[in-house]
């Protein structure tokens, strides 16, 4: 390094700037002490050297940062049971509600079949198999010298079946019982009629119960023309509600008309329902169906005497 | 670099970098900015940074970023006044002010060696990185920056 009169600013400078090494810069101070007029000029190069000041960023929160680490979820196998617990729980619990609604769909469809295959008559069912049983029950008990219709009710009688006298031979709208009688038993027809509806009155006039069927000045109206024997009974039907909201008479095809000299041989077996009536109020189903027997007029044994049936009935719902 | 260096480099380097930024644009906020602008980058490219160059990294974007602003926005151009703290009590001028305000009259890159070269120490090769000049135009040009630093303080003594 060669530092003299013509090249020591450059020298200086770079002594300022600390570009120098220790060498160069004892040279430049040997320099700078040989010529004392140059202080000054050394002096003012090194005012321009700027002085740090204190400056803080503030906040640096603003800068920091922070590792983003995943978070992650530790496998315990307690967990995994109990998830395999759940899952199994739940899968049980779905198979066993939908085996329920299976075999309730298929017990409704097999309702809504045997419905369907009786939509003829809605309550034919019911009135065979009610008149199978009375009647498989009144060929055991029935006596031989039973003779006209007999009234049958819904409810099991084991004992005594009533018998309905043809139309002809109940004076107004009676209806008469005969037949064995049994009181105090709980079998009685008459009973198990007046528990059916306690609008009926039992008749005690010459062994014979009558029942006396009211007719009011709200009879329904019959919906049915086949047959014009076919009488409402409001009470009966009803079980005491005045306005039943339907109702249905069916009445058997070859009764005996009324006023008419009808002959026996006319009268054929038939099965149905009477009259049926729907009632909202008490959610109920009232009516009664009937059965006609007929045999040959030549025939005087006990067995082919005609008979009527009939049978009450009350379904709620 | 890790998080860690990143934070070391916010705890050693933060201070510094918002100096050079204060006094080479004078504005607080802008200087705010720039720093965090900064930082982020550092942060964003923290993978390809090598922790011993993340101080330099620092001031390079700094600096461009500063560049960039001044030729947007003017302003980047020094005041010609002093602010009125910088007068003393008894009216007299400090040497401190009289730099300050001889620092406004240099051009923006002489003023940027000069802060890079006083404040943070750095060598001219390191400037030179710094600055994308080589080190022969930072030597000249830091050089050129002084003289005027003292022609101007010569001036206002033989005023004063």
């Amino acid at each position: 390094m060669d530092i003299n009169r013509n090249n020591y600013e450059t020298f200086f400078l770079l002594y300022l700037d600390k570009e120098l090494n220790a060498a160069e810069r004892m040279e430049v101070e040997n320099f700078l002490s040989a010529h004392a007029d140059l202080q000054k000029e050394f002096s003012r190069l090194q005012h321009t050297i700027q002085r740090p000041m204190e400056t803080v960023f503030e906040p640096k929160e603003l800068l920091y940062r922070r590792e983003e680490k995943r978070r992650v979820i530790p496998v315990y196998w307690t967990r995994i049971a109990a998830a395999i617990i759940l899952i199994l729980a739940g899968s049980w619990f779905i198979i066993s509600v939908l085996k329920n609604q299976k075999t309730f769909i298929s017990d409704k469809e097999q309702t809504i079949a045997s419905t369907d295959s009786k939509k003829s008559h809605p309550v034919s069912g019911v009135a065979e198999k009610l008149n199978q049983s009375d009647q498989k029950q009144s060929l055991d008990k029935e006596p031989a010298q039973e003779s006209s219709s007999r009234l049958v009710s819904a409810n099991p009688v084991k004992s005594a079946v009533p018998v309905y006298k043809p139309r002809s031979t109940v004076a107004g709208d009676q209806i008469q019982y005969s037949g064995e009688q049994k009181s105090g038993d709980g079998n009685d027809p008459r009973q198990l009629h007046q528990q059916v509806n306690p609008d009926l009155q039992i008749r005690e006039t010459t062994g014979e119960a009558v029942l006396v069927m009211q007719k009011s000045n709200a009879t329904p109206e019959l919906q049915t023309s086949l047959n014009r024997n076919a009488e409402v009974a409001p009470g009966l039907l009803t079980g005491g509600v005045k306005t039943p909201s339907l109702l249905i008479a069916v009445g058997g095809k070859n009764l005996p008309a009324e006023n008419e000299n009808q002959q026996l041989t006319d009268i054929q077996t038939d099965n149905a329902i009477s009259v049926i009536a729907l009632n909202d109020r008490n959610k109920s189903i009232t009516g009664f169906f009937k059965k006609l027997t007929k045999r040959t007029a030549g025939d005087e044994t006990a067995d082919n005497t005609k008979k009527l049936r009939v049978s009450v009935f009350q379904f709620s719902y | 670099m890790t998080v860690e260096d990143y934070n070391d480099c916010v705890k050693n380097y933060a201070d510094g970098l918002f100096r050079f930024m204060l006094k080479s644009t004078r504005q607080v906020e802008d200087a705010r900015d720039l720093v965090q602008s900064s930082f982020e980058k550092l942060w964003i490219h923290r993978a390809e940074v090598n922790a011993v160059k993340a101080k330099s990294y620092l001031f390079t974007i700094a600096y461009h970023t500063m560049i960039d602003l001044g030729r947007k926005n003017s302003r980047l151009e020094f005041r010609e006044t002093l602010p009125d703290q910088m007068e003393t009590r008894t009216g007299q001028p400090r040497l401190k002010d009289l730099l300050e305000k001889a620092l406004g009259r240099l051009n923006e890159r002489q003023r940027s060696l000069v802060l890079l070269k006083d404040y943070e120490g750095y060598s001219y090769e390191e400037i030179a990185e710094i600055t994308g000049l080589n080190g022969t135009q930072v030597k000249v040009t830091l050089h050129r920056a002084r003289l005027q630093l003292k022609e101007w303080l010569v001036s206002v003594e033989n005023v004063l």
